[in-house]
């Protein structure tokens, strides 16, 4: 029996109310996969390409582009296809509870990007009275700002303009009006990180510890692995660190995953989302899924990744809607401009923060001498309704041991 | 390279990863991370950056000489 399933507006994080359909990249009719990117949103963390979670066709699309609405509306339906009952089940359990999204998650090696879906009409450009092949969106506003899509050349199917093909354009163009502008962008985005916080700052009991922990083997260790390495296979200190937590979660799951509904539920899998700080002002806080299962190398290959999207490096690359939600734990990391120690406040509905403070020249004491050696504090905010100061204390102790045989990570 | 060359390639490796900053805003012989507050990442992919757009190369041991603006130039000019 075929099954109609919704293709909802995500919430992606605690704090996001509502989103802009900006344009859709399928149209009716077209089969669509379990990670496929259906659509292209406006959110209060930037534009956001959204993933499908279901294989189908698509049945319908209800919201047309340009169109803000609330976290959980029906933007469009498909018909599933071929999907097993397992499946079905763990993805209405997913809906009932939209800020739990393990399913969602992604490993940061796949390439998502299908070959884009013939999602464009052909249409007769006024401008130039030439046939250009364009997606809705684009469209609209190369009619409204008076664009010329025949000088562009198109990167959908059938070589068709879509978004990302006059982003580019549409900023240069400085009397064009974009979406959003950028002190608009900032505005949303402060305040859904003044909502979250707020809330979790009222709700969660969080308590602090922090520890010293030596660094010098991982620097060695660092610096033998990135000897005569170019800058884009250069590997930084922030790829051991979060390889180095994924492991100690494993053996200290208490600090993993979701406080819902007044119980924990501990996370089969270890999704840490990393603060990334925008030169343009505010965060955005996008996670690596299952760093357990990657490799050094390939944890900061995901790190790389994630923060050249986050800040749009490359226009028209853009964060996925399942890197947006899902996370187990967060970090932040100060960097070497930061300070000494950093205690972040809980992202619900998460139970705990790990801040990494900047690396310091200190006197070590070695047997009866004294070394100058790197360490840097390592600093924990944990919810206390789930979390004990010994259990916490035992978590630091045991990533600190991690940190001192990075080889073995 | 001519030097305004040179110039140029490193202000638009620069811009990759911090679009705002023009050359006026930096003095060629302060640590450029602080000048254009870079992080590590921001630093490693404006390297890639100028690797790209110059051809040359840039291994872990030449990254010392990429802190100031006028020690890149000089490093670019001789290589």
């Amino acid at each position: 029996m075929t099954k109609s399933i919704d293709i909802i507006m995500p919430s992606l994080g605690a704090d996001m109310t509502e989103g802009m359909l900006v344009e859709w990249l399928i149209k009716v009719g077209d089969k669509v996969q379990h990670g496929d990117i259906v659509a292209v949103l406006e959110t209060q963390k930037g534009a956001i390409d959204m993933e499908v979670y279901d294989d189908g066709i698509i049945r319908e699309l209800l919201v047309q582009p340009l169109e803000t609405v609330p976290v959980g509306t029906v933007l469009g339906r498909l018909n599933e296809t071929g999907l097993v009952q397992k499946a079905l089940n763990q993805n209405a359990q997913i809906r009932n509870n939209k800020n739990v999204d393990e399913l969602n998650v992604t490993s940061v090696n796949k390439n998502l990007y299908q070959t884009p879906v013939n999602h464009t009409k052909t249409v007769v450009n006024k401008s130039s009275d030439v046939t250009v092949n364009a997606s809705p969106i684009v469209r609209k506003i190369a009619n409204d700002q008076l664009l010329d899509l025949s000088i562009i050349k198109g990167s959908g199917f059938n070589d068709a303009v879509i978004l990302k093909d006059i982003e580019a354009l549409l900023n240069q163009a400085t009397s064009k009006k974009p979406i959003y502008t950028r002190d608009e962008k900032l505005v949303s985005m402060r305040s859904a990180i003044a909502t979250t916080m707020s809330q979790s700052n009222r709700e969660i009991p969080h308590f602090y510890l922090s520890l010293d922990i030596p660094i010098n083997n991982a620097q060695q260790w660092l610096q033998k692995t990135n000897q005569n390495k170019a800058p884009q296979t250069y590997t930084l200190l922030i790829a051991i660190l979060l390889k180095a937590v994924a492991m100690t979660l494993k053996k200290y799951p208490e600090l993993n995953g979701f406080y819902l509904n007044e119980r924990f539920e501990s996370s089969n899998k270890i999704n840490i989302a990393n603060v990334i700080s925008l030169r343009t002002g505010g965060v955005v806080v996008p996670l690596i899924a299952n760093i357990d299962q990657l490799t050094v190398l390939e944890t900061m290959q995901a790190v790389r990744d994630i923060t050249m999207r986050s800040r749009s490096i490359n226009r028209g690359d853009r964060l996925r809607s399942s890197e947006l939600s899902g996370a187990t734990i967060t970090t932040t990391n100060m960097g070497q401009i930061g300070a000494d120690c950093v205690f972040g406040i809980i992202y619900p509905p998460q139970v705990a923060i790990i801040g990494f403070g900047k690396v310091k020249k200190v006197a070590q004491v070695c047997g009866e001498q004294i070394n100058i050696g790197e360490q840097l504090t390592i600093c924990l905010s944990a919810d206390h309704r789930v979390i004990d100061g010994m259990l916490a204390a035992k978590f630091l102790n045991s990533l600190a041991k991690k940190l001192q045989k990075p080889e073995q990570l | 390279m001519i030097i305004n060359e040179i110039e140029r390639q490193i202000i638009k490796a620069l811009q990759e990863v911090a679009p705002e900053i023009k050359k006026d805003d930096i003095d060629g012989d302060e640590d450029i991370r602080e000048e254009c507050d870079l992080d590590s990442m921001d630093f490693i992919n404006y390297l890639a950056a100028l690797q790209r757009s110059t051809g040359i190369k840039i291994s872990e041991g030449d990254y010392s000489n990429f802190y100031t603006f006028n020690n890149a130039k000089a490093f670019i000019k001789l290589n």
